[in-house]
């Protein structure tokens, strides 16, 4: 969710030149100091567990494990199979797909909901654009629970509703298929879409679209003609993005798929790392190929956003957006949007409650024996509090740590300008394209003999490194929006460089880190890919707890899990908002 | 990678055949064995250290009543963590030969992997205080593990789908879950999902009226197959199933007592037995509060603690009191687990056939993977 934009990037956009106060001897050693120690730890974070992995890729056996030896029989296995009937052949098919088609209709109705919120004039934009970020603060447990209380087959609420009404023996919505895990998929990734393309359009130019409109275009023609074409290389890096995100998406294709024999690479590589038998080297050598097809997304993803500037209408003047009247369609457009909510978020979040409340199953619906049992047990429960605990701690460290290196990196970035920096941005970016499940087994293989492994540390380690890219990506490109001048004046009076940073840059910077601290949290919150593999008994996660019970059949528990997590996140966000005024802007998301 | 592969890879471990034969071959007694008992000294080190880590295979339920249990007599903090099966037992070991040691107590269903790493030194070496008065000879492993509670399998149904009459009818023998009535409404449990369905779907291959094409013709029900046994649970009381096997009749009776509306029956031939048993990791960071936690669990109190669960202890002569009988009783279905259908897997040929039997039970099944 990166910007890996490299028009957005802080180098490209940054336009002072140096200043002649840097070339100072003492401050430029200094700084250069400060260049090779940031290299260096990023260096650290970023490439000890690739290396790991690649490592892994080629043992025999399990970490520690005495008698293994080098070998490329995984790899060959994995990558040999992928054409001749191994085990990762049939995976990879479902993997890309499962990713088309979610990207193609995740992106459809992302872009309509956007197009909705940002050009039109339909009621209640503000609170749709709100409305439509939700499933950002869960995880994606939460749809796999809704729509399994809701579409499975023969017992889902759906279903038999459907079944009443019309006496129909078949499900109108069957979860436990490739198109109901398509469904859910779906829905989880259309905010993304949605929050990618309202940057889109919040970066164009109207001007063009009002000009179309008075040489007489319609709605239609002008849509045709003009947006979408204006758009294409903004929808297609949006698409390949949304690609990425569903091929290594593994706990929705996991659970749903493993009722019908349907496996995804995701999914299997997890399998490999916690059930019968536990294979890691199998797991590093299929995560390099997971990690493989992951980047020919993200590198056409990189192909298509590096000329964005060519169809995507920044002026320098600044515009006010456009709106199209559309008149009685208005109401159509609405009743879509509304309905898109319902489906997507509305429905699966009420059978997660309802399922919350419900103690056991019943065959049927039965509203007399709803309850509270299932949330007095989970607060009963010592599990709840060590979660509650590990994931508050893990999200607001993280994200303060993320603050940190990001104002300490990206002023690096923007302010010297050298190699080294440059090589440090790429390398920052560089784990947002690695699976988080491969990411996770690379640490495994990286940290097992060392005190971090299964602990606390290694999830913050984990989750600095894949996150840390928000923070020096949007604090630089807050940073490159502040005149150096600024600072250099403070200097100038006698302030130090860090006095003058602190004074001068920081609350200019003060917005931009709280939406990055607030987005890195909501990340860290509902994280399961890379900490279902590194978890330990002390460093359970709300997610992993969800995880745990969801698999264990405990539904009504992960349920109640599930909406007292969103309640804390959301408070969380609400109180950013009042407190600090925090806006999680689509250009942040991006 | 095989799991025998997987475990075997210690330098040190010498796997001798004679370890891999059946555990009834083990040394019943050794004089280097530590003997765990409660004692009031015990007692007072455990709460000094506070807390104890378990990993455990069975249900959460069970093990949530085991550890507030623990919690409220002693005041020691639990920790849990499930890892079903043998995936405990190999991150024990990979934990270990990294040289962490996290696990205090292994409440484990994998008596082949607890053999294997207690070869290789990872578990410690004890015994129960008072054994022979305690426990019956093949609910342990001598030395090392100690078993808590009878399992017992049962076919679960949902009585809205099929009444109980038919139920009892139909499941007399487990050839009632090839009626053509139920293709597509049978939920089972994979076999790599623990003791439970590994010993079920031996029994199957290993008795003459059943063996692999009743397997197959199971696959041709096409049922859901569940990694665990807990979602097919949840399935069954939902409706999504109209059968699941294998059960075992402690999780269905805690189940019943949420008010799950599920019953079970018991076909002609089912399998008994002790699979979930007690070990110490011989390097717990909490050895005194891990000894404390397996031995209390073999006392009358530990054990009327553990049928919070509506599990049937293993100890002697304690008496049946789960909560479930008396209002299972009062129903027009249920009747006690009859005796005379226990089949007790032959554990040689569960410990040294496992590797082949496990593929060739996916296989039957059509579990890919």
């Amino acid at each position: 969710m990166s910007s890996l934009n490299p028009s957005s990037s802080p180098i490209s956009s940054n336009s002072h030149s140096p200043s002649p106060t840097s070339t100072q001897p003492a401050f430029k050693a200094r700084i250069n100091l400060n260049e090779t120690l940031s290299f260096l730890l990023v260096s650290l974070m970023v490439l000890v567990p690739l290396a790991a992995l690649m490592y892994g890729a080629v043992r025999s056996k399990s970490p520690g494990s005495p008698k293994a030896v080098y070998t490329l029989k995984n790899l060959e296995t994995v990558y040999l199979g992928l054409f001749s009937g191994g085990w990762t052949e049939s995976v990879t098919i479902n993997s890309l797909a499962l990713a088309i088609p979610v990207m193609l209709v995740s992106c459809v109705i992302g872009i309509f909901l956007a197009w909705a919120v940002s050009r039109t004039d339909i009621p209640a934009r503000k609170t749709m654009s709100a409305l439509f970020l939700i499933p950002m603060l869960y995880s994606p447990l939460v749809g796999i629970i809704g729509w399994v209380v809701l579409a499975d087959p023969n017992a889902g609420l759906i279903n038999t509703a459907w079944s009443a009404l019309t006496s129909s023996p078949d499900p109108i919505l069957d979860i436990y298929s490739f198109s109901g895990i398509v469904w859910v998929m779906i829905f989880y990734f259309t905010p993304y879409a949605f929050v990618l393309n309202v940057g889109i359009f919040q970066s164009m130019d109207p001007s063009i679209e009002e000009a179309a409109s008075v040489a007489g275009a319609n709605l239609w023609q002008r849509l045709s003609f003009v947006t979408l074409p204006i758009m294409l290389g903004g929808i297609a890096s949006c698409a390949l993005f949304i690609f990425t995100l569903a091929l290594e998406q593994f706990a929705i294709p996991g659970f749903l798929g493993s009722h019908i024999h349907l496996e995804t690479l995701a999914y299997s590589i997890f399998v490999r790392t916690n059930t019968y038998p536990i294979d890691l080297p199998g797991a590093a050598a299929a995560g390099t190929l997971l990690m493989l097809l992951a980047s020919v997304g993200l590198y056409f993803y990189k192909k298509f956003t590096r000329h964005s500037e060519r169809y995507i209408t920044v002026t320098a003047r600044g515009f006010k957006s456009g709106v199209t009247r559309l008149g009685q369609l208005r109401w159509v457009v609405f009743g879509l949007c509304v309905m898109i909510f319902v489906l997507g978020t509305l429905l699966p979040l009420c059978a997660v409650a309802l399922r919350a409340l419900m103690p056991v199953r019943t065959t049927g619906l039965d509203l007399s024996g709803l309850n509270f049992k299932n949330f007095e047990a989970l607060l009963s429960s010592q599990d709840i509090l060590i979660g509650l605990k590990n994931s508050v701690l893990l999200g607001v460290v993280t994200a303060c740590i993320c603050a940190l290196l990001g104002l300490w990196i990206s002023y690096q970035i923007i302010r010297q300008k050298s190699r080294l920096m440059s090589a440090a941005e790429y390398l920052v970016s560089l784990p947002i394209g690695i699976p988080g499940t491969v990411f996770g087994i690379g640490m495994v293989w990286a940290y097992v003999g060392t005190p971090l492994y299964l602990t606390l540390w290694i999830l913050l380690l984990a989750f600095v490194t894949r996150y840390m890219v928000y923070g020096v990506r949007m604090i630089g490109n807050g940073l490159s929006q502040i005149d150096r001048v600024l600072e250099e004046a403070a200097r100038v009076a006698g302030a130090s460089p860090g006095h003058s940073f602190w004074q001068v840059n920081f609350p200019l910077l003060k917005p931009v880190v709280s939406s990055m601290w607030l987005l890195v949290f909501m990340i860290v919150m509902r994280e399961v890919s890379a900490s279902v593999i590194l978890y330990g008994v002390d460093s359970v996660t709300l997610p992993i707890l969800t995880w745990t019970y969801l698999f264990d059949g405990n539904y009504g528990t992960a349920s109640a899990l599930s909406i007292v997590q969103l309640v804390i996140v959301a408070l969380i966000v609400a109180l950013c908002r009042l407190t600090l005024g925090t806006k999680l802007n689509p250009h942040a998301v991006e | 990678m095989k799991r025998r592969d997987f475990l075997n890879t210690s330098g040190q471990s010498v796997l001798a055949a004679s370890t891999l034969s059946a555990w009834g071959s083990f040394a019943q007694t050794d004089p280097s064995w530590e003997t765990v008992d409660v004692t009031p000294k015990l007692i007072e080190l455990a709460k000094k250290e506070g807390s104890v880590t378990v990993r455990y295979s069975s249900p959460l339920d069970e093990m949530t009543v085991m550890a507030n249990a623990f919690q409220n007599k002693f005041g020691i903090k639990v920790q849990i963590d499930r890892k079903v099966w043998v995936v405990g037992t190999q991150q024990f070991a990979n934990e270990e030969r990294a040289g962490q040691h996290l696990m205090d107590v292994n409440y484990s269903a994998d008596p082949n992997g607890l053999l294997d790493l207690a070869d290789e030194g990872l578990y410690l070496r004890f015994t129960l205080a008072d054994l022979d008065k305690k426990l019956d000879k093949g609910t342990y492993l001598p030395g090392l593990a100690y078993g808590t509670k009878w399992t017992e399998i049962v076919i679960s149904y949902n009585p809205d789908h099929i009444p109980h009459a038919k139920a009892k009818e139909l499941f007399k023998t487990w050839h009632g879950l090839l009626d053509p009535s139920l293709k597509g409404k049978i939920g089972m449990n994979e076999p790599a999902g623990g003791g439970v369905p590994f010993a079920t779907y031996l029994l199957f291959l290993r008795r003459p009226e059943y063996g692999r094409k009743f397997l197959e013709s199971l696959a041709q029900q096409k049922p859901r197959l569940y990694p665990g046994s807990a979602p097919g649970r949840e399935d069954l009381a939902a409706g999504a199933i109209s059968v699941f096997i294998p059960n075992w009749e402690s999780a269905a009776m805690e189940n019943f007592l949420k008010g799950d509306q599920t019953a079970w029956t018991y076909p002609e031939i089912s399998p008994a037995f002790s699979n979930t048993y007690l070990a110490i990791s011989k390097r717990a960071p909490h050895p005194n509060a891990a000894r404390l936690f397996t031995a209390w669990f073999f006392t009358m109190e530990g054990a009327k603690a553990l049928q919070g669960a509506q599990v049937r202890c293993t100890l002697k002569n304690v008496p049946d009191e789960r909560q479930a009988i008396p209002r299972l009783k009062k129903t027009s279905w249920w009747k006690p687990y009859p005796s005379e259908i226990r089949w007790v897997p032959d554990v040689k040929d569960w410990n040294d056939n496992y590797e082949q039997l496990m593929p060739e039970m996916r296989q039957a099944l059509g579990w890919r993977r």
